[in-house]
């Protein structure tokens, strides 16, 4: 994948971008705002995104997507401004290539995060069970901000797309609070699932009143893959420290006895 | 404001003069050679013109204000044109203008009486517009005096005809019997200065209306007309100067309001940045990166959302409950990052789908960590939450700390301050502060449903200031 990032004050910004880009797999190349040149470039070359600094002395960022856009209609824009910008200043042709905005100066996985946007495809969301729980997008682990959001979102996972009600929620992960205390932590731990998924841009959960429900699609999870026969890296182990685990972990166990008489 | 004022009195003194100068060119025109049994004739006629400027002024100040204010000024220019049409029918005017020629005469009287009556409605209309909007007694009294006085205007025609003067003297009566009946019964008695000065009105009216009868029908003499015009343009007169100092004294509220707005709104802003909290956030950056690049750059990161957050608050006022909640989280992210004992938030939320003045939430969570020293507490928390109930959202931060006595020195920062006042001022809600020591503080505020923000204004970020006076 091509990307071209545009910015006047490439000296200050070089070293960070490509220190992050160069972690990724995106071919990248920097432009000073030398429009001619970077016009060339997209002709002559298939471009994937261009990041284009807003604020520039010769260009702005807006009129310089403008063309671009219209030089390539597959090209994807991320501005990358200093200032408040927001979509509505955008031209309809520009807003609707525009892939996203990034602040400076901006967290490193924002930029990951709208390269494999960009990148398109499948991106998987890969959930891991056995043993200890831990979530991957790509190869880099998700950050729950809290210990009991991860534990509700690995609780989701084995429901394998039923739906969750509060009060089953609040019995496997409270279980010994009162509840006007458990139902505000449930609603704190939802808050910060939410707020997560948003982050990686993964909106897999449907968050009704007092229940949730897993959209399925492009998450892998090495529990849904055994539970359908597909493979099986069971060692013994299910979501460990969580207490919940040990009514599946019984039920493993007999599925996988089942399996060793067999063999 | 004063400039507002100046030109209010100008006009006026312009009108006067005007006025005064139509009355004498009346006199010297029309009064030459004149004997003196032509007198009375003569004089409504005077008053007829006099009338008639009056009206056509009236009614050119209205227009040409109504391109300035709307609403209420609509209806008084309705108002002045029904007069004008009105007076245009007179039939003292008519006689005036072609002599006695009796089928314009009877045209102009069933006219003169249908507009008439237009005129008293609209007058009534509009004196229960002001009534609703402000129900001031002494402005209830005042029109009430001048209705009262208007009923002076009355006392000539007694001379002309005995069955008028008992009429009259038959709707006093009334009048009376109703101020009394408002005063006495519990009912009436809330807004007893409106129903008496509204029960002196009415018969002012029926004053009015019956002089009309007896004028369409040929009962009394030449220039009943015109006398009973006075009283009508009268009571228009004091219900128009109390509604005029009701828009002044209004419009100086607004104005008033919107600076001391800009004044808590600025404090507020210069409090939110505070150099200590940012240096000692850059002083804990650079100890990250030497630990790691990437804590390093998220730490950068949220400084700046931080800061673009406070940049963005001087031209904003309300955001979304889930983007001021983001801004808590980015300030509880950054203090965790220099405090030993991390700062704990239980997001007890049931509903995000409203608005909050920008920055409002982040000084009480600050408070609770300054103050009732929340993070040094084992299992100490500091919980927002929001329900819906039937009025709107309740929202609360509270937090299980030290507390404070809420009568003892007040250790609420100036940022608590700035946030209640910026709570009261945009959304007419001051947050209740509850705490004692060892109890923990709880703020808790009720937000109203508020219709959503238009499309225009969602676009621009809601820069726009709202006024939020009556």
């Amino acid at each position: 994948m091509k990307i071209i990032i545009v910015d006047d004050e490439m000296v200050a910004h070089h070293t960070f971008l490509s220190d992050v880009i160069g972690k990724t797999d995106a071919d990248y190349r920097f432009f000073k705002d030398d429009v001619p040149a970077i016009e060339d470039y997209i002709r002559k070359n298939k471009v994937a995104a261009a990041f284009l600094d807003v604020s520039m002395p010769s260009v702005n960022g807006f009129e310089l997507a403008e063309k671009l856009v219209a030089l390539d209609g597959d090209l994807r824009i991320v501005f990358v401004t200093g200032l408040d910008v927001t979509p509505e200043e955008l031209s309809p042709a520009v807003r609707e290539r525009t892939a996203g905005f990034l602040y400076k100066p901006y967290d490193p996985d924002e930029l990951r995060n709208l390269l494999a946007v960009i990148e398109g495809g499948a991106r998987k969301l890969t959930a891991r069970m056995f043993g200890s729980f831990e979530c991957f997008v790509g190869e880099v682990p998700v950050r729950f901000s809290s210990n009991k959001s991860k534990e509700l979102f690995a609780l989701l996972l084995a429901y394998d797309g039923d739906t969750l009600s509060m009060t089953d929620a609040i019995s496997q992960l409270w279980p010994d609070l009162d509840t006007d205390k458990s139902k505000s932590l449930y609603r704190d731990a939802v808050w910060r699932l939410r707020k997560t998924l948003q982050q990686i841009g993964f909106n897999c959960v449907e968050f009704r009143r007092a229940c949730l429900v897993l959209d399925k699609e492009n998450i892998e999870c090495d529990y849904w893959d055994l539970k359908r026969g597909l493979s099986s890296e069971y060692r013994g182990e299910f979501c460990k420290s969580y207490d919940w685990s040990v009514d599946y972990l019984a039920a493993l166990d007999v599925k996988e006895e089942a399996k060793n008489r067999r063999t | 404001m004063k400039a507002v004022k100046g030109k209010r009195i100008a006009a006026a003194v312009v009108d006067s003069a005007l006025l005064f100068v139509g009355l004498v060119a009346a006199l010297a025109v029309r009064g030459a050679g004149k004997e003196f049994g032509d007198y009375y004739r003569w004089s409504v006629e005077v008053l007829t013109i006099v009338e008639l400027c009056f009206f056509g002024l009236f009614l050119l100040i209205e227009v040409i204000s109504a391109f300035k204010i709307s609403d209420s000024t609509y209806h008084t220019v309705l108002l002045s044109f029904s007069l004008l049409v009105f007076h245009l029918t007179n039939p003292d005017f008519v006689r005036f203008l072609f002599g006695e020629q009796s089928a314009a005469l009877l045209a102009a009287d069933i006219l003169h009486f249908l507009f008439f009556e237009l005129s008293v409605l609209a007058v009534f209309h509009f004196w229960n517009y002001t009534y609703k909007i402000d129900c001031s007694a002494r402005l209830m009294w005042i029109a009430g005096g001048f209705a009262l006085l208007c009923f002076a205007a009355y006392i000539p025609l007694c001379f002309f005809d005995a069955e008028i003067a008992a009429v009259i003297l038959f709707l006093l009566g009334i009048a009376a019997a109703l101020v009394l009946l408002y005063r006495r019964f519990p009912w009436g008695q809330a807004n007893a200065n409106f129903y008496a000065t509204e029960a002196l009105f009415y018969s002012l009216v029926g004053c009015v209306v019956t002089c009309g009868i007896c004028d369409a029908l040929d009962f009394v003499p030449y220039g009943v007309a015109s006398f009973q015009e006075l009283p009508v343009i009268v009571v228009f007169l004091a219900i128009y100067s109390a509604f005029a100092m009701r828009t002044d004294r209004a419009a100086l509220q607004a104005s008033e309001y919107k600076l001391r707005y800009e004044q808590v709104k600025t404090r507020a802003l210069k409090e939110q940045i505070k150099p200590h909290f940012i240096f000692n956030v850059l002083a804990a950056i650079q100890s990250l990166y030497r630990v790691s690049l990437d804590g390093g750059d998220r730490a950068v990161a949220l400084l700046s959302k931080h800061l673009r957050t406070n940049i963005e608050a001087a031209d904003t006022d309300f955001i979304p409950f889930e983007k001021e909640l983001d801004n808590v989280q980015v300030l509880v992210d950054l203090e965790n990052m220099r405090l030993e004992k991390k700062v704990n938030v239980v997001y007890d939320v049931d509903c995000t789908d409203f608005e909050v003045p920008i920055l409002s939430l982040q000084p009480y969570v600050e408070n609770a960590v300054k103050y009732s020293r929340v993070n040094e507490k084992e299992d100490g928390y500091i919980r927002i939450s929001t329900r819906r109930t039937e009025e709107g959202v309740l929202l609360s931060v509270s937090d299980n700390g030290v507390g404070f006595d809420p009568n003892a020195v007040s250790p609420s920062s100036c940022g608590i301050r700035n946030a209640s006042e910026r709570f009261s001022m945009l959304m007419g809600v001051a947050p209740a502060i509850e705490s004692a020591p060892g109890k923990g503080v709880t703020v808790s505020v009720l937000i109203k449903d508020r219709p959503s923000p238009s499309g225009e204004e969602k676009q621009k970020g809601r820069k726009k200031h709202e006024n939020h006076h009556r």
